[in-house]
């Protein structure tokens, strides 16, 4: 049993982290560029899971997944099945749960890259597409990677939104903090020790290795 | 107004109007009306003349008011008719103070970077090796730039700007962190690429003995040039 919600945990927060990677890295892209009301609005949304109570934020998504809000209505028309309580609503609330680290944490390090590289660069040739991949992006490594090493080890721990949304279904949408939860309610002390221990361990080890990636100079070759 | 060209025809035309302020605070007012043309032109001035503010507006970094910058035949902007070439279409090579090479790249990624990549990987990597050998720095290739010295750094950066093949050559202050007895022989071995290659080229300095290098000497002072010297 405790095999089994470790091992969905992980699948749920590596793909969590995979896809608030993409939008992340991409979001903190646009949020380094642009100027204006728009920035602040979008950054302030992007932030929010940071701050909101959990069951805040669960309920907006239930509004909105749920089997008659907007999205809902229409995954469950495209795909026959409701996305909330499914394992699909654990990914999007660990994607909700990792996106503000990665965003954060890409971002600093996107404006820490020396705007003098990124003008050589354009002189040399190279279109904006391309001196976001080959110069930005490999000299904001570090940060990127710390954002995303932190996105996982949230993603890993989420209990709030996740209960929300996806629910606390054993074999279905248990993960391993819901199970942990479970566990010492009902009285189960050596599976609440052997998750807590689990959970404790990656949580503790994903901020040594984050804060060493973020502290990594930039520019080290 | 300014002098004709010292190589014949206008290679740049660049009438240009550049606000004060903007997005680099201590940015002065630039207003010029100039003609480049082939061979070295040296621009002196002391600082806040306005020399960085004019090399980043023809390269494409920095956005003017009003004016136009023409290249050959090229209108690179003209902003009455809205037209502002990206500066990664130009092909105006600038070597800034700082060099600016990619400290993730090797010496010889540096240098490939900007060769056009049509012929693949091996054709750019060997037009990169010959530039670097050009510029006597062949042996250097698969360093770190930041284990170089300021003489073989500047070497690297001029090279690099060569590779891209520009059109025009602009270097802002680029021996500035050198002593002087390579500031020397750099300015002397740029002379001599210059003169056999016919590439424009500015030189922004405020180093009198660096001004002597020039086919063409322009003083500028708060925005404006102030003088315009060909070399008898």
């Amino acid at each position: 049993m405790i095999l089994d919600v470790l091992l969905r945990s992980l699948v749920t927060a590596l793909s969590a982290t995979a896809i608030a990677g993409v939008l992340g890295v991409g979001l903190a892209a646009w949020l380094s560029r642009v100027q204006g009301g728009w920035r602040d609005v979008v950054e302030a949304l992007l932030t929010a899971p940071m701050v909101l109570p959990p069951t805040v934020l669960g309920w907006l998504l239930l509004v909105v997944l749920g089997r008659s809000g907007p999205i809902g209505r229409v995954v469950e028309a495209v795909f026959g099945g409701p996305l909330v309580f499914s394992p699909v609503a654990l990914v999007v609330a660990g994607t909700l749960a990792a996106l503000p680290f990665v965003v954060k944490s890409s971002r600093a390090a996107f404006d820490d890259v020396d705007p003098r590289l990124v003008a050589a660069a354009s002189t040399l040739g190279a279109s904006p597409w391309r001196v976001f991949l080959a110069v930005v992006l490999p000299l904001s490594r570090g940060g990127v990677m710390a954002g995303l090493t932190l996105g996982f080890a949230r993603a890993l721990g989420d209990f709030g939104v996740t209960l929300m949304i996806a629910g606390n279904i054993p074999g279905h949408t248990q993960t391993a903090s819901l199970a942990l939860y479970d566990a010492v309610t009902a009285g189960r002390d050596d599976d609440a020790l052997g998750l807590g221990l689990v959970l404790g361990a990656t949580g503790i080890a994903a901020l040594v290795v984050g804060g060493r990636l973020g502290r990594r100079r930039p520019h080290a070759w | 107004m300014p002098g004709e060209p010292a190589g014949g025809p206008a290679a740049l035309q660049a009438r240009l109007l550049v606000p004060a302020g903007g997005d680099v605070e201590t940015r002065p007012r630039l207003d010029v009306d100039l003609r480049i043309g082939a061979g070295l032109t040296v621009v002196t001035g002391p600082s806040g003349a306005g020399k960085s503010t004019l090399l980043s507006t023809i390269a494409g970094l920095l956005r003017p008011r009003a004016g136009r910058v023409v290249l050959g035949d090229e209108v690179l902007v003209d902003v009455d008719a809205g037209v502002f070439v990206p500066p990664y279409r130009r092909r105006v090579g600038l070597v800034f103070q700082s060099l600016a090479l990619f400290p993730h790249l090797t010496v010889l990624e540096n240098v490939a970077f900007g060769v056009d990549g049509r012929h693949g990987d091996g054709d750019r990597q060997a037009t990169a090796r010959a530039w670097l050998e050009r510029m006597r720095v062949g042996g250097l290739a698969g360093r770190a730039p930041s284990t170089l010295s300021g003489g073989e750094a500047q070497r690297v950066a001029l090279a690099r700007a060569l590779a891209a093949r520009p059109r025009l050559l602009l270097l802002d202050e680029p021996f500035s962190a050198l002593d002087a007895p390579l500031r020397r022989t750099l300015g002397t071995e740029l002379q001599a690429l210059v003169a056999d290659s016919g590439l424009p080229t500015i030189l922004v300095t405020h180093d009198a003995e660096d001004a002597a290098l020039g086919d063409r000497r322009v003083r500028m002072d708060a925005g404006r040039v102030v003088d315009d010297t060909a070399r008898p």
